[in-house]
């Protein structure tokens, strides 16, 4: 079967014939224009992380005004790539790579003949730790990521400090299948790079990593680029989503695209970024957003209004989009008030089809975990005892991470492990659903454990927020 | 590179008490509350967060909407429990309260924005119920102060970062302001860097990326030129600081706050090397704002605990190590932890 070409070089999307029920994370009319697998970069900045992902992606992180477009791009430490593979040439050059908005295919010439690549994996590579990735897996225990790479220099003696936390970060996030890149081998003599390599067996034995491929590469140099592309095709496995699930988008940035002195009739809608985490968004369709709006009156009565409109643009990195599924970050254009979207005010909101959305809730009764005592003061004898965290308290203010969302919530009342909680704001979450719970310590919200949410009292939904009205 | 040094006076200057008399006029409706040694000591209180207001809670169990209780869970006999360990609430600062209460029964939208002598909690919005600096209640104002990193600094340490650290160590007027609410949009909000009496860099304090922003300040660049030039540097004693400004939708401009011209104050889209380089912005004032690229302003900061980032960051491996023992030896889950 051969794809029809959109004006812009990339396989058509037609969103009034998806059947949803045959779409992969490698179909090809998805892979043109969006990446269907997210893989965590790990590694020390010096060790070149950065320079990996320029290598494969083919783009800079750093991009000048005078090359930006006048576009809704929005990237947060992700970058995207495409790889691609030829059949008619040997491995490991069967492979190459490119940026997220070139063509499917790419002729080059192989030892005289002209040879045609194709696009085979479209990947998005998120910038971790220090990512919101890492905290979210942290706190509430979702994972976003498919695989990670882990980058060590080879000019170094192996593993550094920083390798074993990386170590522990992979551990954390729970991942599987990982890739280490022995980088700079451009620098050291051959023997240095394989007594290198041995250090590197030797440390990853009985972790995570410890089957993984490592490849040495010089990034610098694009040297085995093709062998990591190789190993992102071969090694790691086509993750298995089911797009037919309702779809659910976490946000975590939202802003609008208007000038401050628009007017009116000029205003575009608010838009929302973040990454799908299940199901396949549609342009066109409607979407409800929540817990959306709170109203408050000069009495102090507030009231939530679910934010009710119609996707009327999508973007994975520069392309357009019919349909979005998970994978990358995406950008999805509404019709919203730009006022509800402007400087993050959505951020931790739930985006999905109307009707479909958890409940929003006012208080819940959660299960508690607390930790013995604060994290990171274990070792030090002398502090064990001011370090131990004391029971909840009733009416004490605490902050709670659910989701990407952080709240303040009171403790209307504690009985051995349970306790009801009155939250600050009306929150989109179900029962089940894990939360962290923070409390004032030292000066600083410190993490003191976790609950599970086992019931909630739902909040009165507001009528609709149209985007007409 | 030279450095310009500010000093406590130069702090001491930036406080909202005092420069709201010289800038009145560009000033929401601001009453100042000088706080006391209670609340001072209530205020800067570690620990559990516990408002001064006792609040209406429902007592006891409430199958009414949490729908059939668990048998696991023993909330039917909750009240019996609670009575035993009654202990009655003391309003630590009633005064403080009925003050608040009063000025945000006059105002016309029944509500108020806090600040401290330099900052307000705007790191604490998640504690809002609709995400915005406004305040209904006492309780309210009390809660976002406590919970705000920002607010913290200035009680704790006000002369961070001053060159003059031998004076005596005397510790600022704390006053609590109350400034009129009013619903602002942040693309209109921008930080003007002045060094040596001259504006030498601007940036949005917008922090989401707005489509035409750019065409936004051609429009008004020069009005904020004039503004410092002729309204700001004239009235400011100091020769370098940083100052907030806000483009009104009708001509006019508001002044949000005053800043010491250095680390702590908050370089957004500049960094501090650059803007102590004597030759920057000295041709034509330097204009930033986000690019649609770079990640400012959506500052994990005070919206994880502290814990997760210095995990992520890696600044602290202990905590890590701790964790992931949590984690191996199923604490998370189980009912290994302290219950």
């Amino acid at each position: 079967m051969t794809l029809e070409i959109a004006a812009d070089g990339l396989a058509k999307q037609d969103k009034d014939n998806l059947d949803l029920s045959i779409l992969a994370a490698d179909t090809p009319e998805v892979i043109s224009r969006q990446a269907t697998i997210n893989i965590g970069t790990i590694g020390h900045v010096a060790h070149g992380k950065s320079t990996v992902v320029k290598a494969i992606s083919g783009q800079s992180t750093i991009r000048y005004k005078k090359e930006l477009e006048k576009n809704i791009t929005i990237k947060l430490g992700y970058s995207n790539a495409k790889i691609y593979h030829c059949a008619d040439v040997p491995r490991p050059e069967a492979y190459m790579s490119s940026s997220s908005s070139d063509k499917d295919e790419i002729t080059r010439e192989f030892e005289g003949k002209a040879v045609t690549y194709k696009v085979h994996r479209h990947v998005s590579f998120v910038d971790c730790p220090g990512h919101d990735v890492l905290m979210q897996t942290m706190l509430n225990g979702t994972a976003v990521m498919d695989a990670a790479i882990l980058l060590v220099a080879c000019n170094e003696p192996c593993p550094q400090p920083q390798t074993k936390e990386h170590m522990a970060a992979i551990e954390l996030m729970g991942l599987k299948h990982i890739i280490v890149l022995q980088n700079k081998i451009d620098l050291i003599h051959e023997n240095s790079a394989k007594s290198n390599y041995m250090d590197i067996r030797k440390f990853i034995q009985g972790t995570p990593a410890d089957t993984s491929p490592i490849i040495p590469i010089s990034a610098q140099m694009k040297y085995n680029i093709d062998v990591l592309c190789d190993y992102i095709c071969n090694f790691i496995p086509l993750p298995l989503r089911d797009f037919t699930e309702q779809p659910k988008m976490i946000v975590i940035r939202s802003f609008d695209v208007n000038n401050p002195g628009s007017e009116v009739h000029e205003l575009k809608g608010g838009v929302c970024g973040g990454s799908l985490m299940r199901g396949v968004l549609v342009l066109g369709q409607e979407i409800e957003i929540r817990p959306g709006v709170t109203v408050r009156d000069d009495a102090n009565n507030s009231q939530v209004f679910p934010t009710k409109s119609k996707i009327m643009s999508l973007k994975s990195d520069k392309n357009d989009l019919q349909y979005a599924v998970p994978g990358g970050l995406i950008a999805v254009g509404t019709k919203c008030d730009p006022f509800l979207c402007r400087s993050d005010r959505m951020v931790g909101q739930i985006l999905g089809s109307p009707g479909t959305l958890p409940p929003v809730f006012r208080q819940i009764e959660i299960r508690t975990h607390l930790l013995p005592r604060l994290l990171g003061v274990a070792a030090d004898e002398n502090k064990k005892k001011e370090s131990k965290i004391k029971p909840l308290e009733k009416n004490e203010n605490l902050m709670l991470n659910i989701g990407s969302l952080s709240c303040g919530g009171r403790i209307i009342n504690v009985k051995g492990r349970s306790a009801r909680l009155m939250l600050q704001q009306p929150v989109c979450t179900s029962e089940g659903e894990k939360i962290a719970i923070s409390r004032r310590i030292d000066r600083a919200w410190r993490l003191i454990g976790w609950g599970d949410i086992k019931k909630g009292v739902k909040s009165e939904l507001g009528g609709v927020n149209d985007e007409d009205n | 590179m030279e450095t310009y040094k500010f000093e406590k006076k130069d702090v001491l200057w930036c406080q909202l008490q005092n420069w709201y008399p010289i800038f009145k006029r560009f000033c929401p409706k601001t009453e100042f509350f000088q706080l006391d040694k209670c609340a001072l000591n209530y205020l800067k209180s570690d620990g559990s967060i516990i408002l001064p207001e006792e609040e209406a809670t429902p007592a006891g169990p409430q199958p009414d909407i949490f729908g059939q209780v668990d048998s696991d869970n023993a909330f039917s006999d909750w009240s019996t429990d609670e009575e035993s360990e009654f202990v009655p609430h003391i309003n630590p600062v009633p005064d403080l309260c009925r003050n608040i209460r009063r000025v945000i029964g006059e105002r016309a939208r029944k509500s108020v924005v806090p600040k401290l002598n330099w900052s307000c909690p705007s790191d604490a919005l998640h504690f809002s119920p609709d995400q915005s600096l406004k305040c209904m209640s006492p309780n309210e104002v009390f809660l976002l102060l406590k919970s705000s990193d920002k607010i913290n600094h200035d009680l704790t340490y006000p002369f961070e970062n001053c060159h003059n650290t031998t004076e005596a160590d005397e510790s600022p007027v704390y006053t609590l302001a109350l400034q009129e609410f009013a619903k602002l949009a942040p693309s209109r909000e921008f930080r003007c860097f002045i060094r040596e009496k001259q504006p030498v860099a601007i940036c949005s304090r917008s922090t989401t990326f707005s489509d035409d922003e750019e065409d936004f300040f051609d429009e008004v660049y020069e009005a904020i030129l004039e503004f410092i030039d002729l309204q700001i540097i004239p009235k400011v004693e100091l020769s370098s600081f940083v100052v907030d400004v806000y483009k009104k939708e009708a001509d006019g401009f508001l002044i949000f706050g005053f800043s010491p011209f250095g680390l702590p104050t908050w370089s957004m889209y500049f960094s501090w090397k650059e803007l102590y380089d004597e030759n920057f912005g000295v041709e034509e004032p330097v204009y930033r704002f986000n690019e649609g690229e770079q990640v400012i302003g959506l500052s994990q900061d005070n919206r994880v605990p502290l814990d997760a980032i210095h995990i992520s960051q890696g600044l602290d491996s202990q905590k890590l190590v701790d964790y992931m023992k949590l984690v191996k030896e199923g604490n998370l889950d189980g009912e290994g932890l302290q219950s």
